[in-house]
């Protein structure tokens, strides 16, 4: 079952935050997750989807079926809430059969289900429990459980391991994951985890100040990041300011950078970027190649058990740092075709 | 600050550990304590034929006070939770400060002018009674189902079951009430022990044949000392037991939603 927006827009009445003219097309069984800063309007696009909103412009189509005027009970979509969502009252077994009575599915057959939904989330010998009686992950565990066990069209996933410890985010995330593929099922996952969605989605959607800026798989996200933003926001980035000199090459802060800069024009601003991960660090500045080479010394030194990062001052600017070993620094190099170059940013 | 603690609290337990010496003594008159120790208070008190009827009426009015309130709060409460304008939220404010803002006796003297007149003369029935108690009650219940609606995010959890297929009835039934059901349980006995404790107002408005017991109360203080502090322990004794099974209920809602 596809998913798609076709430039939906909608604005909350007296506000000036939203969404605007968001197009997007989820394939079948494809994991979508849809990240960007608090207030992006990746929320409200979720919200949306699921009907809670309706939009002021724009088509939305699931299963190649418009859905505009369809209340959220008619659109068959499965979703978790931040919060979870669990309905207190009820044991974990009665939350995840409750779609199933709304569906009028028989008591026994309900049971059984629920059943195997708990077998399938690992929460054999919690059906009885009260959602207060279960812990954070195992109530997340529930809530994926009772979004899936009605064979929904799409999986909506508003941030579900937000209120989770670092941790449990991480085996979460791959149960959810697990869990998606088994179903076969087309989910969007909200999320302001930049990690968790390079790490479980198939495409990955960076919203901005209600914007879709870029849709693409993790790795070209990541790779090749359409702009500043994309770049600033998907991982850790160097972004310098620089001016462009000639076609070879950019000003910045750091010194003089040799860059593919053809294209475009002598004295224009533009941002230099390149990952942390792409200096290249020694000990000497001898044991570098002399292009984008830099002498100087270390800030900031972050220890993070596989890899450090680092703050590398020249003397003349400050640049950010990846690397796996743990010898002194004293110089570091930027090879030239790890460099991108972006226009400035303006004030979007 | 013990000091005053202390002033202040034997400031209210004071009168009311005098009046279950006076329940029980068998004369008081001009001396600190009561003579003697008798029962024969309570078994008056009991026997009463007015004080009968005071009983049973409000009691009867207790409960339908509560009935009332629990119609009427609910889908109040749900309205007020679930509007979205600063208006409806200053109106709902203004109608929680209302017991405290316009006393009882105002109401009384309100309903005195409104149905002693020839075209609503329903001065004096029970029905005013109940719909007296029920205007000066409802805040207070109003105010515990929207504090809990708050605390447990109502509206997601009616999202949730949106989301799941279910219709406003569905949700209505199947959610909403058993989400609130300690609330309104808890909100409920406060409720009645309000009624059951209510003077002010209904000794304006009640009629003779329907006049509740702390009204029946009054008229206690006017023959012997023993007989009216009987009657007076029979009220708080109800009361208290109302007010500790609205905390009771309150507190195993609180431990029941907490994190384990």
């Amino acid at each position: 079952m596809s998913l798609i927006l076709d430039t939906v827009s909608y604005r909350y009445p007296g506000q000036t935050s939203g969404v605007e003219s968001v197009s997007l097309d989820v394939q079948k069984g494809e994991l979508c997750a849809l990240i960007g800063p608090s207030g992006c309007g990746k929320s409200t696009l979720l919200k949306l989807i699921a009907g809670f909103l309706n939009p002021d412009s724009g088509v939305i189509q699931i299963a190649g079926r418009a859905v505009q005027g369809v209340p959220p009970r008619a659109r068959n979509l499965g979703v978790v809430f931040q919060s979870y969502a669990l309905f207190p009252h009820m044991t974990a077994a009665e939350n995840i059969a409750y779609p199933l009575k709304l569906r009028g599915i028989p008591a026994a057959e309900r049971r059984a289900r629920a059943e195997a939904m708990l077998h399938r989330a690992r929460l054999d010998g919690f059906g009885e429990r009260l959602p207060a009686q279960l812990s954070g992950g195992q109530q997340q565990r529930v809530a994926l459980a009772r979004a899936l066990v009605f064979s929904p069209q799409a999986l909506l996933l508003d941030e579900p391991l937000s209120a989770l410890d670092a941790a449990h985010r991480v085996a979460l995330r791959d149960e959810i994951r697990g869990l998606q593929q088994e179903h076969g099922i087309t989910t969007i996952h909200v999320t302001h985890d930049q990690e968790e969605a390079l790490s479980i989605a198939d495409r990955v959607a960076v919203l901005h100040e209600g914007r879709l800026l870029q849709v693409a798989s993790p790795r070209t996200l990541y790779d090749h990041p359409i702009d500043a933003t994309v770049a600033a926001f998907v991982g850790q980035a160097n972004l310098l300011p620089a001016l462009v000199r000639n076609e070879r090459c950019v000003e910045t802060a750091l010194g003089l950078l040799s860059c593919h800069a053809k294209g475009l024009l002598p004295g224009s601003n533009v941002l230099a970027f390149f990952r942390p991960e792409q200096l290249l660090t020694a000990p000497a500045p001898e044991f570098l190649p002399e292009v984008n080479r830099f002498s100087g010394h270390i800030t900031a030194d972050r220890f993070l058990g596989a890899l450090r990062r680092f703050d590398f001052d020249s003397g003349a600017g400050r640049v950010l740092g990846e690397t796996a070993s743990r010898a002194a620094i004293t110089a570091i190099a930027v090879p030239p075709e790890a460099i991108r170059l972006f226009p400035a940013l303006t004030a979007r | 600050m013990v000091v005053v603690f202390w002033l202040y609290l034997g400031f209210i337990i004071t009168p009311i550990l005098l009046l279950a010496v006076g329940s029980v003594g068998e004369i008081w008159t001009n001396t600190l304590l009561p003579h003697g120790l008798t029962g024969r208070w309570y078994v008056d008190i009991v026997t009463d034929p007015s004080f009968q009827r005071g009983f049973v009426t409000s009691i009867t009015v207790s409960l339908a006070t509560c009935v009332a309130t629990a119609i009427i709060a609910v889908p109040f409460a749900y309205a007020l939770y679930a509007a979205a304008g600063r208006g409806w939220r200053l109106a709902a404010r203004i109608l929680f400060l209302l017991p405290i803002a316009a006393p009882p006796l105002v109401l009384g003297f309100g309903f005195l002018l409104v149905f002693s007149s020839e075209t609503l003369p329903w001065m004096g029935t029970p029905g005013l009674l109940i719909a007296g108690h029920t205007v000066m009650t409802l805040p207070y219940l109003l105010q515990t189902l929207i504090a809990d609606m708050r605390h447990q995010d109502l509206a997601t959890l009616e999202r949730a079951a949106e989301s799941l297929g279910a219709t406003l009835p569905q949700r209505l039934i199947g959610i909403i009430l058993p989400a609130l059901r300690h609330s309104l349980a808890s909100g409920l006995v406060l409720v009645a022990a309000l009624s059951i404790g209510e003077f002010q107002l209904s000794n304006l408005i009640a009629g003779f044949l329907a006049r509740p017991y702390p009204v029946v109360l009054l008229q206690a203080f006017y023959g012997a000392t023993g007989f009216a502090c009987a009657g007076t322990i029979v009220l708080l004794v109800l009361a208290l037991a109302a007010s500790l099974t609205s905390a009771r209920v309150g507190n195993q809602a609180a431990n029941q939603r907490g994190v384990a």
